[in-house]
């Protein structure tokens, strides 16, 4: 299986090649205004010089593009190389184009509406904020894209159970599909939310809307969000990086254990972001709490196993000591530039993970609650271990199909250590800021860091100059990898071959546990199920029965109630 | 060779990986307890 080749059609080859270029522009564009974010916070700039518009309208395509557009095209496009690829089986791909084009079709209309500064609802886009239908149609165009590539694949994996009975379906379509499964029960809630709030409420045909319960149904999708980032990341870091360190994946049940347990526990998590909201009774409240504990267990066994999977490397490397595997490790060589992208984002998450476990943390949240600690936090696993292990995916992906070697090598082995830099200056000065009391989603540049408002707070200044400094270097590092992304596509193809041959890193397991228990996804989503209906239902009654009929009404552009 | 390999995977015991377990654990504990007391600093 490691040196095993597998042909794509030309059709699939030129398909995948583009669910991965075309984003990759979009997160360009966002990720320029991720820059433009620091400098407006920063008040080096009042108004964006090439995009135009307010920082709020930055905030929303740094966020939209990023966050939710990038990553649910890679997510796609790894399923639909890697399922194919580990099944031996081909792609249905008019399934799969239409699937492609969906999703392009809704995030062209989304970054459309919102450049025109018509939905300037940050990427979290509930209530009251009011976007243009438009945003709300090509978000949903982009999640139906999304759904139809999943489709696509569980017939070939089901055929492939039939054919290969008793068989272990190879890990990384177990990880591939539970990404899957959680994020298709996860944009249900957003669905409704959207189908039968926003977008009415939107076209104009209703003039009121249940903020609360919008607000749930987001979360109820907003949270497991980041699991559907995260998991393509363990998919790479469980099946690309063992091998790509030398060694062996210490266990192979633990990676199989670890996707069962995020499909148990990455749903009924949503309401510790609704921690400080009205209207939920503060019991469930911390039984969501209690569930967002529990879905850091995965995380921890995943520290361990990458550990001791590196550990294993190291030592076939000709380590001997406790920790001097950790210095055997390919950190710096140009032929194994995917490697930086994988390890840079694991340790980057070492402090992302705990910065969760203090968000999740019921009274704690009150320290960090909207404050600017929340970006440093997310930036610590969306834009760390995920947009890394997602921009050496992309181009290792790029590569394999475009049948191209890949350019740049040195520029894109040094990249993810540039950005990591950057980040770990940017997330600090975001975090204590936040510790201070320095707000998110709030244009410092206008407000606490201009020396000529009364709310000047010059304690917070170098905490959002560091911002900008971090912020700077991750720009520049993503510069430098697109140097090599781009410097790959738009090279001469070294393949005369219609279809593409491809190959992947895909680690053998040290041990390969037979784990019965572990081959079936039906246990692990009925508990999901009962999960949700016990954690969820009684949220759903608080947020209908105590606010929606009491509640004065109010317009999204006035904070005085409207009678 | 691949019985040194074999018998290498055979012995192959992931001490390291267990201190740096423990090591990560610590941490988190500090990090964790730090913003607590901050927390109850602010009572």
């Amino acid at each position: 299986m490691s040196d095993y080749s597998f042909r794509f059609t030309k059709s699939s080859k030129y398909l995948n090649a583009a669910l991965i270029i075309i984003p990759m522009v979009l997160l360009f564009i966002g990720i320029y205004g991720g820059l433009m974010q620091t400098l407006f916070r920063a008040g080096i700039i009042q108004s964006d010089p090439f995009v135009g518009g307010d920082y709020y309208k930055g905030l929303t395509f740094h966020g939209v593009l990023n966050a939710i557009v990038f990553t649910t095209f890679f997510a796609v496009a790894l399923g639909n190389a890697l399922i194919p690829y580990s099944l031996k089986k081909p792609l249905n791909t008019k399934v799969a184009w239409a699937s492609g084009i969906l999703m392009l079709a809704g995030s062209v209309l989304a970054a459309i509406v919102i450049l025109m500064g018509e939905a300037t609802v940050l990427y979290t886009f509930y209530p009251p904020l009011k976007a243009h239908p438009g945003f709300y149609i090509g978000l949903t165009l982009l999640v139906v894209g999304s759904w139809v590539a999943f489709f696509n694949w569980i017939p070939m994996y089901l055929e492939w159970r039939k054919e290969n009975e008793g068989k272990k379906t190879p890990l990384a379509v177990v990880g591939m599909m539970t990404t899957f499964i959680i994020w298709l029960v996860a944009t249900l809630a957003v669905a409704v939310e959207i189908l039968f709030m926003l977008l009415p409420w939107s076209l104009g045909l209703v003039d009121q809307i249940n903020v609360m319960l919008a607000r749930t149904l987001f979360w109820f999708f907003g949270h497991p969000l980041v699991y559907f980032w995260l998991l393509p990341a363990y998919v790479m870091y469980y099946v690309f990086m063992p091998k790509l360190a030398g060694g062996k994946l210490f266990s192979d049940m633990a990676g199989r254990l670890v996707f069962m347990l995020f499909i148990i526990f990455s749903i009924p998590v949503g309401t510790h972001h609704q921690y400080m909201d009205p209207a939920i009774s503060s019991q469930w409240k911390l039984v969501h709490g209690i569930f967002t504990f529990a879905v850091a267990l995965p995380s921890l066994i995943t520290a361990f196993t990458l550990a001791a999977s590196l550990e294993h490397a190291g030592r076939k490397n000709g380590a001997t000591g406790l920790f001097d595997w950790m210095w055997k490790l390919p950190y710096f060589d140009k032929e194994k530039w995917f490697f930086p992208f994988l390890i840079t984002g694991l340790i980057i998450f070492i402090f992302g993970g705990i910065g969760g476990i203090v968000n999740a943390s019921y009274s704690m949240n009150t320290i960090v609650h909207n404050t600017a600690w929340i970006p440093g936090h997310f930036h610590l696993t969306v834009a760390g271990p995920v947009l890394l292990a997602f921009l050496g995916g992309s181009l290792y992906m790029v590569g394999q199909f475009m049948g191209k070697k890949i350019r740049f090598k040195g520029f894109a082995m040094i990249s993810p250590y540039i950005y990591t830099i950057g980040l770990l200056i940017m997330s600090y000065g975001l975090k204590v800021g936040g510790l201070m009391g320095m707000p998110r989603r709030t244009n410092t540049g206008a407000s606490y860091a201009n020396p000529d408002s009364v709310l000047y707070q010059p304690d917070w200044v170098a905490y959002i100059d560091m911002s900008v400094i971090g912020g700077s270097i991750m720009f520049i590092a993503v510069v430098i990898y697109l140097v090599s992304f781009f410097g790959t596509v738009f090279s001469k193809s070294d393949s005369t071959e219609e279809g593409s041959v491809v190959t992947f890193p895909i680690s053998e397991p040290l041990h390969d546990e037979p784990s019965t228990w572990l081959r079936n996804f039906k246990p692990f989503i009925i508990i999901l199920i009962i999960l949700i209906v016990l954690s969820y239902t009684p949220v759903i009654y608080d947020v209908i029965t105590t606010t929606y009929d009491t509640s004065l009404p109010y317009s999204p552009n006035s904070p005085v109630p409207l009678r | 060779m691949e019985n040194k390999e074999t018998e290498h995977e055979e012995e192959f015991k992931p001490k390291g990986a267990v201190a740096f377990f423990i090591l990560l654990i610590i941490l988190f504990s500090i990090i964790w307890f730090g913003l607590y007391f901050e927390m109850l600093g602010r009572v």
